[in-house]
């Protein structure tokens, strides 16, 4: 066998091991470079949050006083906007509570409607919410490490969005929608980690990887080799 | 015909693209990134402690900062001090809620830091402030690097704003970093994939993925798998 046969045969057989994944790579790695990360992140789908107003600044250093005096173990107070009115959130060891920041009365547990109502404020789109509901177990994929209980609420729209809320602060935790649903099973199929989608240290994505040099080699070895031959044309066998 | 000249061409042109792709990727895939991550020398310091006493805080009216786009305000204690915590939306900018002076951590904090949120068995050598928009700070504003003596160099990164610590690295993280480049094409170091350069070559790329597995399927015969193979 002379060695451009052989340059050839090895990239023939390493193209049928593993020429598939390298279209899934390229593929995949196409979507994920084309598609804007911010887009990928649902950055559009997220309002801008409303500022503070002058008067609810000013209240803040003496709010914040008070409540360090009549409690021990606070580590913060802090105000922000809630749907429209301040709140005082106030985290120490015994976890979080929320206040009405202009009556300091605490808040009423946030239910199905003020969630909901919480969502819209949050989404920057005019859609409709479809479904919502209180996961406590069983954490979906999408949203990661993030630690449950969320409220889980999707919009119908064409983005698909779903948003991810603290039954708690009430917070924003995540957002998701088709096209990062989409960016995370390519990212799946780019790692070749079919469970978890996150160990890029699997062994079948090293032998794969290892397989795929071999067989840009063994292409680059053959393509040398028919360049420097100039009679015989690319892959003409005998 | 067409399918070969088209899949040697592309070869020529963007083949040393692909060598760099899957040569880097098999690399990330064999270092371990539980080493590359910093996870194996880091834990975690407490970000927030008990407030304690608080007297004589200064109205957050007075602060010198655009009072209009203040999205959240938060009052903690860092480093035995109060500090306001303000939210503009692009950032966060602390400042001493007694003296509303910008607030900013001491040396001795960051070493603290550095140490408390350290496993490794390296001792720290030096302790550097890194400016802001420095290479290595990332858009975490001003850092310090601590550089540890342990056998990967790890370096920890205290953000100088709040003592929050920012990352852990060290050898193995600066190999994928620059193999994370060279995979991204980011040569400017934006990191940022969604780059002009990297589009236009992967759209190549997948022409000479998809042109080669045609090819595949064409050159192999029943032949070469059947009884005749065997026979032959």
């Amino acid at each position: 066998m002379t060695s451009r046969r052989l340059a050839q045969q090895l990239h023939k057989w390493l193209g049928l091991l593993v020429g598939l994944q390298l279209l899934i790579w390229t593929t995949s790695g196409f979507y994920m470079v084309v598609v804007d990360i911010d887009i990928i992140h649902g950055d559009h789908l997220i309002a801008q949050p409303r500022r503070l107003s002058a008067p609810e600044i000013n209240r803040f250093a003496a709010i914040a006083s008070a409540t360090a005096s009549q409690t021990s173990g606070i580590r913060s107070v802090k105000l922000r906007d809630l749907n429209g009115q301040g709140v005082i959130e106030i985290t120490s060891t015994q976890g979080t509570d929320l206040l009405n920041a202009k009556t300091g009365a605490k808040l009423a547990p946030l239910d199905q409607a003020a969630i909901e109502a919480l969502a819209n404020s949050y989404y920057a789109g005019s859609a409709d919410i479809a479904a919502s509901r209180l996961l406590e177990t069983n954490p979906p994929h999408e949203i990661g490490s993030r630690p449950l209980p969320l409220w889980r609420v999707d919009f119908d729209d064409l983005w698909g969005t779903t948003l991810y809320i603290s039954p708690i602060t009430g917070e924003l935790s995540t957002r998701r929608h088709t096209l990062w649903r989409v960016f995370d099973f390519l990212w799946m199929l780019h790692i070749m980690d079919y469970d978890e989608r996150e160990d890029i240290n699997n062994p079948v994505l090293r032998i794969v990887s290892i397989a795929a040099l071999l067989l840009v080699l063994s292409g680059a070895w053959y393509l040398y080799l028919t360049l420097t031959a100039p009679r015989r044309g690319w892959g003409q066998q005998r | 015909m067409i399918l070969r000249k088209l899949h040697k061409w592309l070869a020529i042109i963007i083949g040393l693209q692909v060598l760099i792709w899957v040569s880097s990727g098999m690399i990330i895939s064999l270092l371990d990134h539980h080493i590359a991550s910093g996870d194996k020398t880091r834990k975690s310091v407490p970000s927030l402690h008990p407030l304690g006493s608080v007297n004589g805080l200064i109205p957050v009216a007075r602060l010198p900062i655009d009072h209009s786009a203040i999205q959240a305000i938060a009052l903690q204690r860092i480093q035995q001090q109060l500090v306001y915590r303000i939210d503009q939306g692009s950032g966060q900018t602390l400042f001493n809620a007694l003296s509303g002076e910008p607030f900013s951590i001491t040396r001795e904090h960051a070493e603290s830091q550095a140490l408390a949120s350290y496993t490794g068995a390296g001792s720290l050598q030096i302790l550097a402030l890194l400016p802001d928009g420095h290479i290595e700070a990332q858009g975490h504003g001003v850092v310090w690097r601590a550089d540890f003596d342990d056998e990967i160099a790890t370096r920890v990164y205290i953000a100088d704003s709040d003592g929050a610590v920012v990352a852990h690295r060290n050898r193995h993280w600066r190999i994928v970093d620059f193999l994370l480049m060279l995979h991204f094409m980011d040569y400017a170091r934006t990191h940022n994939f969604n780059n002009p350069q990297i589009i236009a070559i992967g759209f190549a790329a997948f022409w000479l993925a998809l042109s080669g597995l045609i090819l595949v399927k064409r050159s192999f015969r029943k032949r070469d798998f059947g009884w005749r193979a065997v026979r032959r």
